[in-house]
Protein backbone atom coordinates (compact mmCIF):
# COMPACT_ATOMS: atom_id res chain seq x y z
CA UNK A 1 0.00 0.00 0.00
CA UNK A 2 2.88 2.74 1.01
CA UNK A 3 4.20 1.74 -2.61
CA UNK A 4 1.47 2.74 -4.21
CA UNK A 5 1.19 5.80 -2.28
CA UNK A 6 4.31 6.99 -3.62
CA UNK A 7 3.02 6.29 -6.96
CA UNK A 8 3.65 2.73 -8.00
CA UNK A 9 0.12 1.50 -9.24
CA UNK A 10 1.72 -1.92 -9.90
CA UNK A 11 1.72 -2.79 -6.34
CA UNK A 12 -1.52 -1.85 -6.43
CA UNK A 13 -2.47 -4.64 -8.56
CA UNK A 14 -0.32 -6.89 -6.55
CA UNK A 15 -2.60 -6.01 -3.93
CA UNK A 16 -5.81 -6.53 -5.16
CA UNK A 17 -4.25 -9.78 -6.48
CA UNK A 18 -3.44 -10.75 -3.26
CA UNK A 19 -6.25 -9.24 -1.05
CA UNK A 20 -9.47 -9.45 -3.91
CA UNK A 21 -10.80 -12.76 -2.58
CA UNK A 22 -10.61 -12.46 0.98
CA UNK A 23 -12.53 -9.14 0.97
CA UNK A 24 -14.89 -10.71 -2.05
CA UNK A 25 -15.33 -13.59 0.76
CA UNK A 26 -16.12 -10.60 3.47
CA UNK A 27 -18.59 -8.87 1.63
CA UNK A 28 -20.26 -12.09 0.32
CA UNK A 29 -20.89 -12.83 4.15
CA UNK A 30 -21.85 -9.06 5.03
CA UNK A 31 -24.42 -8.67 2.87
CA UNK A 32 -25.48 -11.96 1.97
CA UNK A 33 -25.90 -11.85 -2.02
CA UNK A 34 -22.92 -12.93 -4.55
CA UNK A 35 -23.45 -10.40 -6.86
CA UNK A 36 -23.69 -7.09 -4.73
CA UNK A 37 -20.50 -8.19 -3.24
CA UNK A 38 -19.15 -8.35 -6.86
CA UNK A 39 -20.53 -4.40 -7.03
CA UNK A 40 -19.10 -3.72 -3.47
CA UNK A 41 -15.51 -5.52 -3.92
CA UNK A 42 -15.24 -3.07 -7.03
CA UNK A 43 -16.12 0.21 -4.88
CA UNK A 44 -13.90 -0.92 -1.73
CA UNK A 45 -10.76 -1.12 -4.38
CA UNK A 46 -12.27 2.11 -6.01
CA UNK A 47 -11.96 3.83 -2.52
CA UNK A 48 -8.77 2.73 -2.15
CA UNK A 49 -7.44 4.17 -5.49
CA UNK A 50 -9.71 7.61 -4.96
CA UNK A 51 -8.46 7.63 -1.43
CA UNK A 52 -5.00 6.79 -1.55
CA UNK A 53 -4.17 10.04 0.55
CA UNK A 54 -6.53 8.65 3.87
CA UNK A 55 -4.19 5.74 4.14
CA UNK A 56 -1.94 6.01 7.28
CA UNK A 57 1.01 4.75 6.82
CA UNK A 58 2.40 1.91 8.60
CA UNK A 59 -0.81 0.34 9.05
CA UNK A 60 -1.76 -2.99 8.52
CA UNK A 61 -3.33 -3.04 5.53
CA UNK A 62 -6.51 -6.10 5.93
CA UNK A 63 -7.66 -3.68 8.39
CA UNK A 64 -7.64 -0.90 5.84
CA UNK A 65 -9.21 -2.21 3.41
CA UNK A 66 -11.81 -4.28 6.10
CA UNK A 67 -12.62 -1.09 6.72
CA UNK A 68 -13.66 0.30 3.68
CA UNK A 69 -15.44 -3.69 2.50
CA UNK A 70 -17.58 -3.21 6.30
CA UNK A 71 -18.14 0.58 5.08
CA UNK A 72 -19.36 -0.32 1.63
CA UNK A 73 -21.36 -3.13 3.21
CA UNK A 74 -23.06 -1.58 5.63
CA UNK A 75 -24.03 1.51 3.56
CA UNK A 76 -25.66 -0.97 1.24
CA UNK A 77 -27.51 -2.45 3.93
CA UNK A 78 -28.82 0.51 5.37
CA UNK A 79 -29.87 1.93 1.83
CA UNK A 80 -31.50 -1.26 1.32
CA UNK A 81 -33.00 -2.04 4.08
CA UNK A 82 -31.48 -5.53 4.39
CA UNK A 83 -30.99 -5.33 8.19
CA UNK A 84 -30.64 -8.61 9.34
CA UNK A 85 -33.47 -9.97 11.57
CA UNK A 86 -32.71 -12.45 13.83
CA UNK A 87 -33.55 -16.05 14.43
CA UNK A 88 -35.56 -17.86 11.70
CA UNK A 89 -35.70 -14.84 9.09
CA UNK A 90 -33.12 -16.35 7.22
CA UNK A 91 -34.30 -17.22 3.52
CA UNK A 92 -34.24 -20.94 2.81
CA UNK A 93 -32.81 -20.42 -0.97
CA UNK A 94 -29.24 -18.68 0.69
CA UNK A 95 -26.19 -19.93 -1.25
CA UNK A 96 -23.42 -21.30 0.90
CA UNK A 97 -20.47 -18.25 0.36
CA UNK A 98 -18.06 -20.53 2.08
CA UNK A 99 -15.83 -23.76 1.91
CA UNK A 100 -15.15 -25.27 4.89
CA UNK A 101 -12.09 -27.11 4.74
CA UNK A 102 -12.30 -29.44 7.46
CA UNK A 103 -15.95 -29.58 7.65
CA UNK A 104 -18.93 -31.65 5.58
CA UNK A 105 -21.45 -29.89 3.22
CA UNK A 106 -24.15 -29.92 6.52
CA UNK A 107 -21.92 -28.15 8.98
CA UNK A 108 -21.31 -25.82 6.52
CA UNK A 109 -24.79 -25.12 5.61
CA UNK A 110 -25.40 -24.82 9.46
CA UNK A 111 -22.73 -22.03 10.32
CA UNK A 112 -23.68 -20.53 7.00
CA UNK A 113 -27.33 -20.32 8.29
CA UNK A 114 -26.07 -18.84 12.08
CA UNK A 115 -24.14 -16.48 10.29
CA UNK A 116 -26.80 -14.95 8.08
CA UNK A 117 -29.19 -14.93 11.03
CA UNK A 118 -26.43 -12.30 13.11
CA UNK A 119 -27.46 -8.67 12.84
CA UNK A 120 -25.00 -6.83 10.73
CA UNK A 121 -23.16 -4.88 13.92
CA UNK A 122 -21.80 -8.61 15.31
CA UNK A 123 -21.79 -10.19 12.34
CA UNK A 124 -18.78 -7.79 11.20
CA UNK A 125 -17.09 -7.90 14.08
CA UNK A 126 -17.02 -11.63 13.58
CA UNK A 127 -15.87 -12.14 10.74
CA UNK A 128 -13.14 -9.59 11.37
CA UNK A 129 -12.08 -11.06 14.45
CA UNK A 130 -12.23 -14.84 13.46
CA UNK A 131 -12.11 -15.62 10.43
CA UNK A 132 -9.78 -12.60 9.10
CA UNK A 133 -7.69 -12.80 12.32
CA UNK A 134 -7.79 -8.60 13.41
CA UNK A 135 -7.58 -7.65 16.80
CA UNK A 136 -10.23 -5.86 18.63
CA UNK A 137 -7.74 -2.84 18.67
CA UNK A 138 -8.07 -2.74 14.76
CA UNK A 139 -11.90 -3.97 14.56
CA UNK A 140 -12.52 -0.75 17.13
CA UNK A 141 -10.06 1.70 14.77
CA UNK A 142 -12.20 0.11 12.08
CA UNK A 143 -15.61 0.53 12.86
CA UNK A 144 -14.68 3.41 14.93
CA UNK A 145 -15.79 2.45 18.53
CA UNK A 146 -13.78 1.44 21.27
CA UNK A 147 -12.01 -1.33 22.30
CA UNK A 148 -14.60 -2.64 24.76
CA UNK A 149 -17.68 -1.99 22.76
CA UNK A 150 -15.72 -3.85 19.26
CA UNK A 151 -15.03 -7.04 22.41
CA UNK A 152 -18.80 -7.05 23.27
CA UNK A 153 -20.02 -6.64 19.70
CA UNK A 154 -17.98 -10.09 19.35
CA UNK A 155 -18.89 -11.59 22.29
CA UNK A 156 -22.45 -11.02 21.72
CA UNK A 157 -21.79 -12.02 18.06
CA UNK A 158 -20.39 -15.60 19.45
CA UNK A 159 -22.97 -16.05 22.02
CA UNK A 160 -25.90 -15.87 19.54
CA UNK A 161 -23.81 -17.98 16.87
CA UNK A 162 -23.57 -20.65 20.10
CA UNK A 163 -27.29 -20.01 20.29
CA UNK A 164 -27.94 -20.59 16.80
CA UNK A 165 -26.00 -23.14 16.17
CA UNK A 166 -28.03 -25.35 18.75
CA UNK A 167 -31.28 -24.21 17.42
CA UNK A 168 -30.39 -24.86 14.10
CA UNK A 169 -28.83 -28.40 14.31
CA UNK B 1 -16.73 -22.06 17.28
CA UNK B 2 -13.37 -23.11 16.24
CA UNK B 3 -14.67 -24.10 13.12
CA UNK B 4 -15.55 -20.68 11.84
CA UNK B 5 -11.72 -20.40 11.55
CA UNK B 6 -11.45 -23.29 9.19
CA UNK B 7 -13.84 -21.40 6.89
CA UNK B 8 -12.40 -19.82 3.63
CA UNK B 9 -13.69 -17.99 1.02
CA UNK B 10 -15.40 -19.24 -1.64
CA UNK B 11 -12.91 -17.72 -4.82
CA UNK B 12 -15.26 -14.73 -6.70
CA UNK B 13 -16.13 -15.38 -10.26
CA UNK B 14 -13.45 -14.60 -12.37
CA UNK B 15 -15.50 -12.41 -14.72
CA UNK B 16 -16.39 -10.64 -11.16
CA UNK B 17 -12.63 -10.30 -10.39
CA UNK B 18 -11.75 -8.78 -13.35
CA UNK B 19 -14.43 -5.73 -13.96
CA UNK B 20 -13.42 -4.85 -10.22
CA UNK B 21 -9.61 -4.93 -11.45
CA UNK B 22 -10.41 -3.19 -14.88
CA UNK B 23 -12.42 -0.45 -13.04
CA UNK B 24 -9.38 0.17 -10.59
CA UNK B 25 -7.27 -0.09 -13.14
CA UNK B 26 -9.27 2.61 -15.48
CA UNK B 27 -9.41 4.78 -12.14
CA UNK B 28 -5.82 5.23 -11.61
CA UNK B 29 -5.75 7.22 -14.37
CA UNK B 30 -8.49 10.11 -13.28
CA UNK B 31 -7.16 12.91 -11.17
CA UNK B 32 -7.44 13.08 -7.40
CA UNK B 33 -8.04 15.26 -4.94
CA UNK B 34 -6.83 14.72 -1.76
CA UNK B 35 -8.07 15.59 1.70
CA UNK B 36 -5.89 18.76 2.09
CA UNK B 37 -7.31 20.36 -0.87
CA UNK B 38 -10.59 19.93 0.17
CA UNK B 39 -10.19 21.15 3.40
CA UNK B 40 -8.17 24.09 2.11
CA UNK B 41 -11.66 24.75 -0.60
CA UNK B 42 -13.40 24.34 2.42
CA UNK B 43 -11.44 27.34 4.30
CA UNK B 44 -12.14 29.30 1.14
CA UNK B 45 -15.42 28.93 0.62
CA UNK B 46 -16.52 29.95 4.11
CA UNK B 47 -13.63 32.01 5.46
CA UNK B 48 -12.89 33.13 1.93
CA UNK B 49 -16.21 34.01 1.32
CA UNK B 50 -16.53 35.98 4.40
CA UNK B 51 -13.79 38.24 3.63
CA UNK B 52 -14.68 38.93 0.41
CA UNK B 53 -18.11 40.17 2.35
CA UNK B 54 -15.75 42.13 4.62
CA UNK B 55 -14.14 43.84 1.79
CA UNK B 56 -17.59 44.97 -0.03
CA UNK B 57 -18.95 45.43 3.15
CA UNK B 58 -16.28 48.22 4.58
CA UNK B 59 -15.82 49.35 1.03
CA UNK B 60 -19.65 50.49 0.52
CA UNK B 61 -19.55 52.31 3.96
CA UNK B 62 -22.68 49.16 5.16
CA UNK B 63 -20.23 49.07 8.27
CA UNK B 64 -18.02 51.64 9.92
CA UNK B 65 -14.48 49.84 10.58
CA UNK B 66 -14.40 50.83 14.71
CA UNK B 67 -17.81 48.63 15.08
CA UNK B 68 -15.30 45.69 13.43
CA UNK B 69 -12.78 46.65 15.83
CA UNK B 70 -14.88 46.78 18.80
CA UNK B 71 -16.14 43.20 17.89
CA UNK B 72 -12.21 41.66 16.99
CA UNK B 73 -12.63 39.27 19.81
CA UNK B 74 -15.62 37.24 18.16
CA UNK B 75 -14.61 38.01 14.53
CA UNK B 76 -11.11 36.56 15.63
CA UNK B 77 -12.60 33.28 17.24
CA UNK B 78 -14.68 32.92 14.41
CA UNK B 79 -11.68 33.16 11.94
CA UNK B 80 -9.87 30.56 13.98
CA UNK B 81 -12.58 27.95 14.62
CA UNK B 82 -13.80 28.02 11.04
CA UNK B 83 -10.67 26.43 9.43
CA UNK B 84 -10.04 24.24 12.22
CA UNK B 85 -13.53 22.50 12.16
CA UNK B 86 -12.80 22.54 8.10
CA UNK B 87 -9.41 20.43 8.60
CA UNK B 88 -10.29 18.44 11.20
CA UNK B 89 -13.68 17.20 9.34
CA UNK B 90 -11.04 16.25 5.93
CA UNK B 91 -8.24 15.01 8.06
CA UNK B 92 -7.78 11.52 8.41
CA UNK B 93 -8.28 10.56 12.05
CA UNK B 94 -8.27 13.53 13.65
CA UNK B 95 -10.53 12.93 16.66
CA UNK B 96 -8.65 15.20 19.10
CA UNK B 97 -8.59 17.79 16.33
CA UNK B 98 -12.47 17.06 15.89
CA UNK B 99 -13.26 17.26 19.36
CA UNK B 100 -10.76 20.73 19.78
CA UNK B 101 -13.23 22.24 17.15
CA UNK B 102 -16.34 21.77 18.73
CA UNK B 103 -14.88 23.06 21.93
CA UNK B 104 -13.53 25.90 20.04
CA UNK B 105 -17.31 26.59 18.08
CA UNK B 106 -19.18 26.17 21.64
CA UNK B 107 -16.73 28.99 23.12
CA UNK B 108 -17.04 31.21 19.92
CA UNK B 109 -20.97 30.64 20.38
CA UNK B 110 -20.54 32.19 23.48
CA UNK B 111 -18.47 34.71 22.82
CA UNK B 112 -20.99 36.04 20.40
CA UNK B 113 -24.02 36.42 22.41
CA UNK B 114 -21.04 37.47 25.65
CA UNK B 115 -19.71 40.25 23.27
CA UNK B 116 -23.00 41.59 22.49
CA UNK B 117 -24.60 44.10 24.70
CA UNK B 118 -27.87 43.34 25.85
CA UNK B 119 -29.92 46.19 25.13
CA UNK B 120 -29.16 47.64 21.70
CA UNK B 121 -31.28 50.76 19.97
CA UNK B 122 -31.01 49.05 16.69
CA UNK B 123 -31.99 50.68 13.65
CA UNK B 124 -32.63 48.03 11.65
CA UNK B 125 -36.31 47.27 10.99
CA UNK B 126 -36.28 44.26 8.97
CA UNK B 127 -37.65 40.98 10.80
CA UNK B 128 -35.32 39.05 12.97
CA UNK B 129 -35.37 36.16 11.05
CA UNK B 130 -33.85 37.89 7.73
CA UNK B 131 -30.21 37.29 9.99
CA UNK B 132 -31.16 33.75 9.89
CA UNK B 133 -32.53 33.10 6.63
CA UNK B 134 -29.21 35.51 4.90
CA UNK B 135 -26.79 33.57 7.04
CA UNK B 136 -28.00 30.05 5.28
CA UNK B 137 -28.05 31.84 2.16
CA UNK B 138 -24.50 33.04 2.40
CA UNK B 139 -23.25 29.64 3.38
CA UNK B 140 -24.64 27.50 0.66
CA UNK B 141 -21.25 27.45 -1.26
CA UNK B 142 -19.58 26.36 1.57
CA UNK B 143 -22.29 23.60 1.79
CA UNK B 144 -22.02 22.62 -1.54
CA UNK B 145 -17.96 22.33 -1.11
CA UNK B 146 -18.60 20.95 2.55
CA UNK B 147 -20.64 17.77 1.18
CA UNK B 148 -18.32 17.36 -2.39
CA UNK B 149 -15.79 16.51 0.58
CA UNK B 150 -17.70 14.61 2.58
CA UNK B 151 -18.71 12.62 -0.35
CA UNK B 152 -15.16 11.43 -0.48
CA UNK B 153 -15.58 9.40 2.53
CA UNK B 154 -17.42 7.07 4.90
CA UNK B 155 -20.27 8.60 6.76
CA UNK B 156 -19.06 9.52 10.13
CA UNK B 157 -21.01 11.97 11.97
CA UNK B 158 -18.31 13.26 13.94
CA UNK B 159 -16.85 14.51 10.96
CA UNK B 160 -20.30 15.96 9.09
CA UNK B 161 -21.07 17.54 12.46
CA UNK B 162 -17.29 19.61 11.88
CA UNK B 163 -17.68 20.08 8.55
CA UNK B 164 -21.47 21.32 9.00
CA UNK B 165 -20.08 23.81 11.75
CA UNK B 166 -17.41 24.95 9.66
CA UNK B 167 -20.00 25.73 6.76
CA UNK B 168 -22.34 27.86 9.57
CA UNK B 169 -19.23 30.53 10.61
CA UNK B 170 -19.60 31.89 6.91
CA UNK B 171 -22.97 33.44 8.22
CA UNK B 172 -21.55 33.96 11.63
CA UNK B 173 -18.87 36.06 10.41
CA UNK B 174 -21.60 38.08 8.29
CA UNK B 175 -23.70 38.18 11.62
CA UNK B 176 -20.71 39.92 13.21
CA UNK B 177 -19.96 41.93 10.21
CA UNK B 178 -23.28 43.83 9.26
CA UNK B 179 -26.01 42.95 12.30
CA UNK B 180 -25.98 45.36 15.07
CA UNK B 181 -28.59 43.65 17.31
CA UNK B 182 -28.56 42.78 20.89
CA UNK B 183 -27.43 39.58 22.55
CA UNK B 184 -30.28 37.82 22.90
CA UNK B 185 -30.68 38.37 19.09
CA UNK B 186 -27.86 36.38 18.36
CA UNK B 187 -28.35 33.72 20.88
CA UNK B 188 -31.70 32.78 18.66
CA UNK B 189 -31.45 34.14 14.96
CA UNK B 190 -27.54 34.11 14.66
CA UNK B 191 -26.60 30.69 16.71
CA UNK B 192 -30.09 29.11 14.74
CA UNK B 193 -28.72 29.63 11.68
CA UNK B 194 -25.09 28.29 12.62
CA UNK B 195 -26.96 25.33 14.06
CA UNK B 196 -29.37 24.58 10.98
CA UNK B 197 -26.19 24.82 8.43
CA UNK B 198 -24.82 21.95 10.55
CA UNK B 199 -27.84 19.76 10.26
CA UNK B 200 -28.39 20.56 7.08
CA UNK B 201 -24.58 18.98 6.19
CA UNK B 202 -24.94 16.18 8.63
CA UNK B 203 -28.67 14.80 7.07
CA UNK B 204 -27.52 15.87 3.32
CA UNK B 205 -23.88 13.96 3.84
CA UNK B 206 -25.69 11.00 5.13
CA UNK B 207 -28.31 10.95 1.74
CA UNK B 208 -25.76 11.82 0.12
CA UNK B 209 -24.16 8.74 -2.50
CA UNK B 210 -20.37 8.14 -1.72
CA UNK B 211 -17.64 8.37 -4.08
CA UNK B 212 -15.29 6.40 -1.27
CA UNK B 213 -15.50 4.53 1.48
CA UNK B 214 -12.68 5.30 2.92
CA UNK B 215 -12.63 6.15 6.51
Amino acid sequence: MEQFCDGDNRALEALYDRHAGGVHGFLTRMVRDRHQADDLLQQTFLSVVRSADRYERGAKVVPWLLTIAGNAARDTLRKKKQQVELLMEVPPSLEPSVTPEHSDPAARKLIEAAFAALPVQQREAVLMHKVHGLSFEEIARSLNISETAARIRAHRGYEKLRHLLETLS
Amino acid sequence: MNELTNLRPEPPAFSALQAARAAMVAELGRPRTTWKTHALLLVAASLGFAALIAVGVLGSGAAEPATLAARWLSLAALALVGPLLAWSAARPGGVGWRRGGWALAAVSAVTLVGTRPAQVSSLSTSPEWVCTLSHLGVAVPAMVVALLLLRGMAFNAGRAIAAGLAVGTTGALLGELMCGRNAAHIAVFHLASWSLAAVAVVALSFTARRKSFAP
